[in-house]
């Protein structure tokens, strides 16, 4: 396990070191950032020098190092530091070099109920919360609610870019606020069409996530579809919403979800994610892309892209973008929308040889087409250049919308006798992950 | 050391000296915390250890934490001054009420590393574990290794502690850090320490389900390392284990794989290791989808290893091995190892239609891989063979340059060749491939040219001026080039005796002068046997192999007893650089193991017993193949000196 715990500024001074177990030399954080400053970007997470192993990650510029001379298991190792950062954070609100110097008693404190010898003991905020005596110095003190009371921010895989959740820069130490809770249903689609806009491989990732502001965390019950069923048969085909595989936050009790699709859940402050699952089955894309690929002549090639939007046209997709990699050996490309085209570009980039394609707002139902005009240079010929365009990738985000049918059925309150009703506030939204259209 | 510091700093220190013994208290706790900073620099403070344990005697617990984390780090230093803070320890640990107190004090303790003031722990630890507080408990549990490490001597009565406690503990917590310690102490003494009885293992299964996820792991982790003594125990361990599966954290879900795939091998119900192997799958599948990409990629090193024991996991999965197009390079290149992995003779075509595309993409690197997988496809599956060569010789059409692709096609084109000599009709490849013979420059394309010319020579118009081409720079290429030259040169001579006698002249001429005695020796048996008698040259050379099952067919890494190590370190740092932890670690020891043959699991296997036999028949081969990879590949570019095994059949063909 750890022998050691170090965080260092980005110029490498020591801000917290904390040896574990003695079986390592002192100077090894010099030892770490003399072999991180070596690589060319980023230092790879974890690399080792003279048998010691030095895991890593960066949160706010700052090193937060972790060294071992045992066999650890890689993916754990950085979960531990990933969770340190996240504890400090919860503790200090943010993590950068001022702060953390500021604080730097309270973050020796977190560390000795975080590990012991080196192993793992208590990783969650609200167990370790009562442990600790020093409060978090906060680094501006003319903002009042700042310096109140920390702020848990949690590190999201998912980030929607356009719609902003006003639950996720709230305290949930503030003893005044409203009673809530917030359910988002994020679904990322891998979707892999080959030119006849048939698909060759799909599948979704999903998340359900929750942020709790309820008073006192009452227990919760989440039901979700009747027709759900959790792992696939082969050769069955079924209308309900198969999920190939999930798993489940450790406050998630999953045993009657087979039953009668409900989850029992004992939510913990803030933000965490209560499920995660997997379907790999068919689904209708909710975007189609028809590439047509004409030789002009022999130096000139026309790319006509149609973009269809196939969900209910009630629905709004919040931006589209399609990117369109063309040919090395291009002399000049002129993309061309449509006349009657509204909020939408398209720019070619020469350096990157990339047409982009952007639409912002894209209802259910409707169509939109771009023509790119391709001049070769004279070294290559049409038929061979007309080969390296493609593959045709998407990013897209579309709100109140999920391609799987996994619908929230209803949330309560456990308690029984409780009068109260929170405001339940429930998303939807779906991202392209892998969004890929060969040519 | 304040000898060598300055005025500056000494009065620093004098500073502080002042302010901790003032008697102020506010004062005394600031001037603490300004040591501290000091100390986390790595500024010297240690003189100041008197005036800061002196503050011990203040019952304030952030004060305390401040003036422990102190001692820790000076202790060593200053040994006979420690030993006036052990009264006060003891003190803490056996008068105050406060559990936090107790636990503070019990885990510094533990971490001052002086023997001879270990034997003052042994008393007030023994006290702590059987506390009641549970907190108290999980952190003296966790202190008995760390006095182990540097008194065992003064140990046993501790470690006996242990096991009683073992035998009666309840808390989840502590029972994680219990086994934790425990095993530690373990690979230290070399003892075994934890004895297992279904008791205890019901209390551990008990335990899984109560602990956070770290326990979760400890535990889960231990138990992949006991041996269960019958099937029905294992399957009662694999049945409590299962929902683990599906826990959000990829470690204990690993953790839970590792634990299910180890005991696999102890079920007697063969319906039963397929279910199971069934609901593993999805979540290793699982892993690859939710998590960041470094996690991904430990998953994928380890997935590589597992499918050598496991095939059956991912029988019909290869589709979740396909890359998208925006994931990092290093995902890609674990990917299309896989791929080739599990490619099977079922799925072979979607495999390479997959790889196809791939030749495609941007990285130089990445396409040159790919072609060596469609190779290794090709060789695998005879029926592979003429859609790869499509695909290879589509490829080469549009060849513009030398780049690094080219040179693998060239390498991979020779392989199949010498597999099958018909290919060479195949979609014109033969003319295809000379018209872009000028792009090959890496030492081992090249050599593959040179073979394609020699070999082929009757087919491809204007072979002998290539090969003039060829030999006018003989003495600049390098050693490799220079014997495949040597051999095609010859092959040459003996398809076209009357062309080429000026050719092969100049040939032998240039050899004889290489720097290099292996082309030298070449050159003279070549030489000698072409003046005495070109008969026996022409049917050394020009004769075709009659079977190519020197192939290498089996594309496993390792041998099944470096097989089962490496998965019970299953998600461990030595298995993603597929190494053995002690190839990794010199001072790592290995947990002995009796078991010398790992039980592959197949899919379509249903008879028992010839399945046992083709094991043991794969065994074989696979030993021979552990010797031979290096040999097959060697034969095709003359590396290095052949191996000792079936010395006389590789000369032979060394000269063709």
């Amino acid at each position: 396990m750890f022998s050691q715990i170090f965080i260092l500024s980005p110029r490498g001074d020591t801000i917290i070191n904390r040896d574990f177990r003695s079986d390592l030399p002192k100077s090894t954080p010099e030892t770490f950032f003399r072999q991180a400053k070596t690589y060319s970007g980023d230092a790879n997470p974890l690399f080792a020098v003279d048998c010691i192993q030095f895991a890593h990650i960066k949160r706010g510029g700052l090193y937060i190092v972790g060294t071992s001379r045992f066999n650890l298991q890689p993916a754990m190792s950085l979960e531990l530091l990933d969770r340190l950062a996240k504890e400090i954070k919860d503790f200090c609100g943010v993590i950068n070099e001022e702060v953390l110097r500021k604080n730097f008693i309270l973050i020796y404190e977190i560390l000795d109920e975080s590990f012991d010898f080196g192993y793992p003991q208590l990783m969650a905020t609200e167990q370790i919360k009562p442990l600790i005596v020093n409060d978090p110095i906060q680094p501006q003190p003319d903002s009042v609610m700042n310096s109140l009371r920390p702020k848990i921010q949690t590190f999201n895989i998912f980030v929607p870019n356009t719609i902003g959740s006003q639950a996720v820069q709230r305290s949930v130490l503030n003893k005044n606020q409203a009673n809530e809770i917030f359910v988002d249903i994020y679904e990322k689609l891998n979707v892999l069409f080959n030119s006849s806009a048939y698909v060759i491989n799909q599948s979704i990732e999903g998340c359900i996530q929750m942020t709790s502001f309820l008073q006192g965390n009452p227990p919760l019950k989440l039901a979700l579809n009747d027709d759900l069923q959790i792992g696939r048969q082969q050769g069955q085909y079924s209308a309900g919403v198969i999920l190939d595989d999930c798993n489940f936050h450790e406050c998630v009790n999953a045993n009657e979800l087979d039953m009668n699709k409900t989850l029992r859940i004992q939510p913990p402050d803030g933000q965490f994610v209560v499920m995660n699952y997997r379907i790999s089955g068919d689904y209708s894309a909710p975007f189609r892309l028809f590439p047509i690929i004409e030789e002009i002549s022999s130096s000139k090639i026309e790319v006509t892209i149609k973009l269809k939007a196939c969900f209910d046209a009630k629905i709004l997709a919040s931006y589209a973008n399609v990117r369109i990699p063309i040919p090395k050996q291009t002399a000049n490309a002129y993309p061309e929308l449509l006349k009657n085209a509204q909020q939408e570009t398209a720019e070619y980039d020469s350096n990157k040889k990339i047409v982009e394609w952007q639409i912002k707002k894209l209802q259910g139902g409707q169509e939109r087409s771009l023509k790119i005009k391709l001049t070769l240079q004279a070294t290559q010929t049409a038929h061979t250049a007309r080969k390296e365009i493609g593959p045709i990738a998407m990013n897209f985000e579309i709100p109140m919308f999920n391609v799987s049918r996994l619908q929230i059925k209803y949330l309560r309150i456990e308690e029984r006798g409780n009068t109260t009703n929170p405001h339940r506030w429930v998303r939807y939204i779906t991202q392209s992950s892998s969004y890929v259209c060969r040519i | 050391m304040a000898y060598f510091g300055n005025n500056q700093q000494r009065g620093e220190l004098q500073e502080l000296f002042a302010d901790l013994n003032d008697l102020n208290f506010e004062k005394k706790k600031e001037a603490i915390k300004k040591v501290i900073a000091y100390m986390t620099v790595g500024k010297d403070v240690s003189q100041l250890f008197q005036s800061v344990i002196k503050c011990l005697e203040f019952q304030d617990i952030e004060m305390k934490k401040l003036i422990y984390l102190y001692i820790v780090n000076y202790s060593r230093q200053k040994p006979d001054d420690a030993i006036m803070v052990i009264q006060n320890f003891r003190k803490d640990v056996r008068k105050s009420e406060n559990p936090l107190v107790r636990a503070l004090a019990i885990r510094t303790f533990g971490c001052l590393r002086v023997p001879k003031l270990n034997e003052y722990l042994i008393e007030p630890l023994k006290d702590c574990i059987q506390d009641d507080d549970p907190y108290v408990r999980k952190t003296a549990v966790l202190c008995v290794p760390k006095v182990f490490e540097v008194s065992p001597e003064l140990c046993p009565a501790l470690l006996e502690l242990l096991q009683k406690l073992l035998e009666k503990e309840s808390n989840a917590l502590v029972l994680a850090n219990l086994i934790q310690s425990m095993r530690e102490i373990e690979v230290v003494n070399g003892k075994q320490l934890i004895l297992m009885n279904p008791k205890i293992i019901q209390k551990l299964l008990l335990a899984i389900d109560e602990c956070m996820e770290w326990g979760q792991i400890f535990i889960l982790d231990y138990l992949a390392t006991y041996d269960p003594v019958e099937s029905k125990q294992a399957e009662i361990i694999i049945e409590r284990t299962l929902p683990r599966l599906s826990h959000i954290n990829p470690t204990v879900t690993f953790c839970a794989v590792k634990l299910i795939l180890k005991y696999l091998d102890h079920l007697d119900n063969g319906d039963l290791v397929k279910n199971l192997c069934k609901k593993i799958s999805p979540s290793l599948i699982s892993l690859l989808s939710w998590n960041q990409p470094e996690i991904q990629y430990t998953i994928l090193r380890n997935i590589s290893l597992i499918l050598q024991k496991f095939p059956i996991l991912f029988e019909n999965e290869v589709k979740v091995f396909f890359c998208s197009f925006n994931e990092p390079y290093y995902i890609k290149y674990e990917k299309l190892d896989i791929m080739v992995r599990i490619c099977d003779s079922k799925n072979f075509n979607q495999v390479l239609n997959e790889l196809m595309i791939y030749l495609n993409e941007a990285d130089p690197h990445f396409v040159r891989k790919t072609i060596k997988s469609i190779g290794k496809i090709a060789i695998m599956y005879d029926k592979a063979l003429s859609e790869a060569v499509q695909i290879l010789v589509e490829f080469a059409k549009n060849v513009q340059q030398a780049n690094e692709p080219v040179q693998e096609l060239f390498i991979q084109m020779q392989i199949l060749y010498r597999k099958n000599r018909n290919l060479y009709k195949t979609n014109d490849s033969l003319k295809i491939l000379f018209n872009i013979l000028e792009y090959a420059n890496e030492p081992e394309a090249k050599s593959a040219c040179a073979w394609i010319v020699g070999e082929f020579a009757e087919f491809i118009p204007k072979s002998v001026d290539k090969m003039k081409e060829y030999i006018d720079n003989f003495l600049i290429e390098d050693r490799l080039v220079q014997l495949q030259l040597l051999t095609s040169g010859v092959k040459l001579y003996i398809k076209y005796p009357s062309l080429c006698s000026a050719l092969i002249q100049q040939l032998i001429n240039s050899a004889k002068d290489s720097f290099n005695p292996d082309v030298r020796d070449r050159t003279y048996i070549y030489w000698r046997l072409l003046s005495t008698d070109p008969e026996i040259v022409k049917n050394l050379v020009c004769s075709v192999p009659a079977n190519s099952s020197q192939f290498q067919k089996d594309i496993r890494l390792w041998e099944t007893k470096d097989l089962i190590i490496a998965l019970e370190n299953m998600g461990s740092i030595s298995n993603l650089f597929h190494k053995l932890p002690n190839q990794l670690y010199k001072n790592i020891k290995i947990r002995n193991n009796h078991q010398q043959e790992a039980k592959i699991y197949k899919a379509d296997e249903k008879q028992d017993i010839p399945q046992k036999e083709q094991e043991i028949k794969k065994e074989d081969q696979n030993q021979q193949i552990q010797q031979q990879p290096k040999q097959d590949f060697d034969l095709l570019n003359f590396d290095e000196p052949v191996s000792k095994s079936n010395n006389n059949k590789i000369d032979v063909y060394d000269l063709i």
